[in-house]
């Protein structure tokens, strides 16, 4: 299509335009341009039967049709504004770490690798004496573990009766710690020590 | 529709313009059911923003800017619609509406078809300009568009329903 062509197409659509000079001269020679014009004045020419008349939309319907609109806007509304508040607490809450458990519980201070040898039981090889800081390490280590891992404290405490079996509610998990291998070790060597 | 001077010439305004927004939509919609939905709603709209009116001389105007504004959002939808249907392979199209039934005429039939399958503002353009016979600065102002873009609209679904075989350079 022609520049030419594009200013008949809009002269033809749009009647309020000038008429460009030469236009019934462009549309005998052009097929498009002529076959555009006859569509227009085929679309302009359409008369539509007339179908019988929707009945009249009463004035309660209209304003049901608002109430509606307002109700469906609340529902949002405060279902949005839940759903924020519910977002800001979870996000302001503070984040709590399952813990995780631990097999072997590391112990801290413990004895070095040279006196978890000393007296291991069937050694038969000749052992240097643990010196008395490494022995009094562990005998600190030993009561302090013990004292956290006293079974049952609460059940165990007669202060504690009156509560009945609330009390074995509340009790502390109990602990591995002296069931693992490297304080057994260390308990062999710090009694052999004594 | 309540207390005061605004609500009293709105009732006015719905009253006088009621008959000729239903004409508008069920030529835009071509559908009777359709049409009644589409004007109540748009009357819904312009209830609630009825106090931007300012001008009630304007108020015809301003609720036929509303209604094809509803009407092209409508065609919009129902366009998608159709195509989706065809892509899931979900059945026929929508059975043809009272209006296209109304004379048995098959070509208004295949007209009314090859409208709904124009884009949601081509077929608007095309039924205020041809239809309703609107002035194209009136169509600008009902679409909320430029006089040039609604000649744009004009010029392509003309060639559509040519393309289309809906529309001949005869009458039908």
């Amino acid at each position: 299509m022609t520049t030419r062509c594009q200013d008949i197409a809009a002269a033809l659509v749009d009647e309020r335009l000038p008429r460009p000079p030469g236009l019934e001269e462009h549309l005998r020679r052009c097929v498009e341009c002529r076959a555009l014009a006859g569509l227009h004045a085929s679309a302009a020419s359409l008369r539509l039967p007339d179908a019988p008349a929707p009945a009249p939309l009463p004035r309660e319907a209209i304003l049901g049709e608002v109430r509606r609109r307002q109700h469906r806007r609340r529902v949002v509304g405060s279902v949005t504004a839940t759903a924020a508040v519910v977002a800001l607490v979870l996000l302001a809450s503070p984040r709590v770490r399952t813990p995780v458990p631990v097999d072997t519980e590391p112990v801290v201070g413990g004895p070095s690798e040279f006196s978890l040898q000393v007296g291991q039981p069937g050694s038969s090889e000749p052992t240097a004496e643990p010196d008395r800081v490494e022995t009094s390490a562990l005998a600190e280590l030993f009561g302090e573990v013990h004292g956290y891992t006293r079974t049952h404290p609460s059940v165990a405490d007669e202060m504690y009766a009156p509560f009945g079996a609330l009390t074995a509610w509340v009790r502390p998990p109990d602990s591995m710690a002296l069931e693992s291998e490297p304080f057994r070790t260390a308990l062999v060597a710090f009694h052999a020590t004594k | 529709m309540g207390a005061g001077e605004t609500s009293l010439d709105f009732d006015a305004l719905v009253e006088s313009e009621q008959a000729a927004l239903l004409r508008l939509a069920r030529r835009l919609v071509w559908d009777g059911e359709e049409a009644r939905d589409l004007v109540q709603s748009a009357l819904a709209d312009a209830y609630e923003k009825r106090h931007t009116l300012r001008d009630s001389k304007a108020g015809p105007a301003w609720l036929r800017r509303i209604l094809v504004s509803r009407a092209i959002g409508h065609l919009r939808r129902r366009r998608v619609w159709n195509v989706v249907r065809e892509v899931l392979d979900l059945g026929p199209a929508a059975q043809p509406s009272p209006e296209e039934r109304f004379e048995g005429v098959e070509r208004w039939r295949a007209f009314g078809r090859a409208l709904r399958t124009l884009p949601a503002q081509q077929a608007t353009a095309f039924s205020l300009r041809y239809l309703e016979g609107l002035e194209l600065d009136d169509i600008a102002d009902a679409m909320n568009i430029g006089r040039g873009t609604v000649r744009i609209h004009l010029y392509r679904a003309l060639q559509k329903l040519k393309a289309a075989d809906a529309l001949r350079g005869e009458t039908p």
